[in-house]
């Protein structure tokens, strides 16, 4: 019921009218008319006192804080050594993007997520595991043991060996050849050798004359995306998980793009409902978090490559921020990088970052941003 | 008195070598790959800082600090190259263009 009518809502408020009238970035963000602005003051001084404090809190640094409302660039700040034009580490946001990238190329035919990688011409996932999807891939639940430590694990992490020691190479291949745990679409395991076989198997859907060039193609030039590097494997593979950097006005732009339902201007670059189904639970993931330690079960909601705020009424999962709006979309990178896509209420929250410790707390940050651009609550 | 808190304390330092090396030989699968990961991880994040990101010297140096010191950092701003020294191996990362951003060599 609450569904429907939130469905309902959404169709009679936002969809329909606005379409005529929305702001969109060109080649750059419109900001507000002088004097329209609309934010509240004392809850801007709240939110610098914790964003940009006079005296850096131990272990949390941000590098730059971009906010978008109703299309329009309503805040920006970046800390000494940053500027507008730099480009900033995406770290593990790149996996967002790369959900953008398959999302893109479902809607213009080149595959299907529910068939099998090895379908398109690969033998990438060898032996009974053949039978493992784009889907599972972008839900995490390929069913490869992966270690995701960094710097606290360097014996065991799976990841720092895939991009820095004996996976660096070929990362694609390194990470499929991992041993299994579980079949394909039963565990979830948040796991960057996943982003690394999506993007190594892209390749061979595309050929590699297409795929060279592909996510500028099919995502970063028809955003207006200038900045963007994606880095890449010895074989040039897209480092999918990891390795994309751009502005945080540019990241901003792929959270326009999925707080208008993969719709850029006048032309749909996602297809329809693309962005809320990547904030679904999947069955491997509500499997997993019984198991899981409170702490995750918490705060931990994982769709199609994004965290989310999704809740499960089933499964008897709460959204994980139940003030906000269950379509929310949250891009999480390594040392502290943010971003947040509140399609309902139209805003997007850039956060850049060098937090080398923990502090950073998305719920606090959250309604201290939000009480700047939507004062009557983003819900 | 003394040769019997000798034994101890070989008894016990032999104890903790055998626990390593089991933790070692258990984790193989990533542990023979240890000694490169220092260099490795610093030459490819100071090449991504200096020439994608466009910090300084100071700034980069600080970005890849581990908790192990490391040795000898070159950097060759024409080529676009750096070069790390660390746990007696030395690994370099390329900047190769626009969009490639830097890769490890």
């Amino acid at each position: 019921m609450k569904n429907f009518l939130f469905s309902a809502w959404l169709a009679a408020t936002i969809v329909t009218p606005a379409l005529a009238d929305e702001i969109w970035p060109d080649a750059e963000w419109a900001i507000p008319a002088e004097g329209s602005s609309s934010l509240d003051p004392a809850a801007l001084e709240a939110l610098e006192a914790y964003a940009f404090p006079e005296v850096p809190k131990p272990g949390q640094q941000t590098d730059g804080l971009v906010i978008i409302k109703d299309g329009e660039l309503v805040y920006e700040r970046y800390a000494d050594g940053y500027t507008a034009d730099q480009r900033h580490y995406a770290w593990s946001i790149s996996k967002g993007v790369t959900n953008a990238v398959f999302g893109a190329a479902q809607y213009q035919g080149l595959l299907n997520i529910d068939e099998p990688v090895s379908d398109y011409n690969n033998t990438l996932i060898k032996g009974d595991r053949n039978t493992t999807t784009f889907r599972d891939l972008l839900a995490m639940s390929s069913g490869v043991d992966f270690n995701e430590a960094y710097e606290y694990g360097p014996f065991l992490s799976s990841v720092i060996a895939m991009l820095y020691t004996l996976g660096h190479d070929e990362m694609g291949e390194f990470a499929a050849d991992q041993p299994r745990i579980a079949n394909p679409g039963t565990v979830w395991r948040y796991k960057s050798g996943d982003s690394l076989i999506l993007m190594r198997a892209l390749r061979d859907v595309v050929g590699e004359e297409r795929y060279d060039d592909l996510p500028w193609e099919l995502l970063f030039e028809p955003l207006g995306i200038e900045s963007a590097v994606w880095e890449r494997d010895g074989e040039g593979i897209f480092v999918g998980s990891s390795y994309l950097h751009l502005t945080p006005r540019d990241l901003a732009r792929i959270g326009l793009l999925f707080a208008r339902d993969g719709v850029w201007k006048d032309r749909r670059i996602l297809p329809e409902g693309w962005a809320w189904e990547s904030t679904r639970l999947t069955p491997a993931f509500i499997n997993s978090l019984e198991e899981a330690p409170d702490w995750l079960r918490r705060r931990a909601r994982y769709g199609l490559h994004w965290w989310s705020n999704a809740g499960d009424e089933a499964a008897g999962i709460p959204p994980a921020y139940p003030d906000l709006s269950e379509d929310m979309l949250i891009g999480s990178g390594h040392w502290g990088q943010k971003l947040f896509i509140l399609p309902s209420a139209d805003i997007v929250i850039v956060r850049t970052a060098d937090d080398r410790g923990r502090g950073f707390d998305t719920a606090e940050f959250l309604e201290l941003a939000l009480a700047v651009v939507a004062p009557g609550g983003a819900g | 008195m003394w040769r019997w808190l000798r034994r101890i304390v070989l008894g016990l330092f032999g104890l903790i070598l055998m626990a390593l090396l089991v933790v070692v030989a258990w984790n193989w699968r990533y542990a023979r790959a240890f000694p490169d990961i220092l260099s490795s991880f610093t030459a490819k994040e100071y090449c991504t800082c200096r020439y994608v990101i466009g910090r300084g010297d100071e700034a980069c140096r600080e970005y890849t600090e581990y908790f192990i010191p490391i040795g000898e950092l070159r950097f060759d701003d024409e080529a676009k190259t750096v070069e790390v020294d660390a746990l007696f191996r030395t690994n370099s990362a390329r900047y190769l263009s626009e969009r490639y951003g830097c890769r490890l060599e």
